[in-house]
């Protein structure tokens, strides 16, 4: 099999079958006038080396198959905004129910609420990239059997919804969320028990010690909240300006990086067991400690991608808005 | 060609898909292979690449524009293409609204 085969071979595997053969035949031949033009200029035969230079130049097999596909996508552009609604519309219930579903039988069942937790998620993300796994192939099937129906369809003024404008409720609202959310967490953060986060009953003996979180620059950790609650309440209130709201935004998000970090430098342990437990838990305890340093170390990772993107947006020139 | 971007890049490769089925559909008023189609179009400037002429040659085909036959020339069998009775009967038309299109983007630039 000489070099040439042996790329045509590569070509046809990836052809549709209607014409392969057909296709396959004008390629060798166009491959063949290639072949003799580069050789009548060279005043020789080409060798195994210029051949397959002259057929990278060609092209990759796949890229020159794919000129010859009729349906280069696997859901098409009319098909596709209707994929993405249900998409956006199905997958969201189908999470919650399942996460829901599945940590309520799992509590039934008699295991413990973090166990329940933990096996719910795994049963979550399980049925999430199912769905959009089945989803995406029933489209691909529509698109390459159904014809996109826009056409039979007449769009009415009178049949859809008149259009509300409501400004700026959405920013309000995550203002107003995130606000909660800072707050809770100040909340917690003066009030929790130093050494445990849940009742040694719901987690089966293990605690999550935040023991290393006082230990070094608790009073900071609380800085860092404190501010988050306070630029969301002047976010909430439009007190601030979108610059103004991208650099703090970044610099607090620097600072709870820098200060992850020294825990993660720390070694103090995160997870503690209480109470008497088996000496397996020993191994669990382990586990437990390093996902969660694995976590924080992501959180780092990403805490800074969004404070060095923030500090960019804050930076540069702000474009001119319409309204 | 110097200076171009990538958004260039694209709009040229736009503007030269749609007009190059024209090249190539009057280009096959006579019959030709691929080889000697494609050094037609490039020494009339414009260079085509066989893995983009090959697909068209097909598709026009596919719409009944062309007509193929394999033949021995040479000593290798080559596929020549020529316009059908139907390309023959459209391609006037197509120059026609070619011609139209031209007069009308003149007409707009010249506003300028």
């Amino acid at each position: 099999m000489n070099i040439i085969d042996q790329y045509l071979h590569h070509v046809r595997a990836q052809l549709p079958q209607r014409n392969r053969d057909d296709v396959l035949a004008e390629l060798r031949e166009a491959i063949g006038n290639r072949q003799e033009e580069r050789s009548a200029e060279l005043g020789r035969a080409l060798n195994d080396a210029e051949l397959e230079q002259m057929l990278q130049d060609f092209g990759h097999p796949l890229a020159i198959a794919a000129r010859y596909r009729s349906t280069p996508h696997l859901i098409g552009p009319e098909w596709f905004p209707i994929y993405l609604f249900v998409l956006k519309r199905v997958l969201p219930v189908a999470a919650v129910v399942t996460f829901v579903v599945g940590a309520v039988l799992r509590v039934a069942w008699g295991a413990v609420p973090v166990q329940a937790f933990l096996g719910a998620t795994g049963a979550t993300a399980t049925v999430v990239l199912a769905f959009v796994g089945a989803l995406t192939i029933v489209f691909g099937l529509i698109e390459r059997r159904v014809p996109a129906p826009f056409g039979a369809f007449r769009w009415r003024a009178s049949r859809t919804k008149p259009v509300e404008v409501r400004p700026l409720t959405g920013r309000l609202g995550n203002a107003l969320a995130a606000l909660l959310c800072a707050l809770m967490a100040l909340w917690w953060w003066t009030s929790a028990p130093p050494h445990t986060l849940l009742p040694t009953k719901w987690t089966g003996g293990l605690a999550l010690s935040w023991g290393a979180f006082y230990a070094s620059f608790g009073y900071a950790w609380l800085m860092v909240f404190f501010a988050q609650a306070l630029m969301h309440a002047l976010a909430a209130c439009n007190a601030l300006s979108a610059r103004a709201l991208s650099l703090v935004r970044a610099t607090l998000l620097a600072a709870s990086a820098v200060l992850a970090i020294m825990i993660l430098r720390s070694d103090a342990p995160f997870i503690i067991t209480q109470g008497a437990v088996a000496a397996s838990d020993e191994q669990l305890t382990l586990i437990f400690s390093g996902g969660f340093r694995l976590a924080l170390a992501i959180a780092v990772v990403a805490s800074l991608i969004q404070a060095v993107v923030g500090y960019l947006h804050a930076l540069r020139p702000m474009p001119r808005t319409w309204d | 060609m110097p200076n171009t971007t990538p958004v260039h890049d694209q709009i040229r490769l736009e503007l030269r898909r749609g007009t190059l089925t024209l090249a190539v559909l009057s280009a096959l008023r006579r019959e030709q292979y691929g080889y000697t189609l494609r050094k037609t179009l490039a020494d009339a400037g414009l260079a085509i690449e066989e893995s983009a002429l090959y697909p068209m040659l097909r598709r026009l085909e596919d719409q009944g524009l062309l007509a193929s036959k394999w033949r021995t020339e040479g000593g290798r069998e080559k596929r020549f293409y020529r316009l059908s009775a139907a390309g023959v009967a459209l391609l006037p038309r197509i120059l026609d609204d070619w011609h139209e299109l031209t007069r009308t983007l003149d007409g707009l630039f010249a506003g300028d």
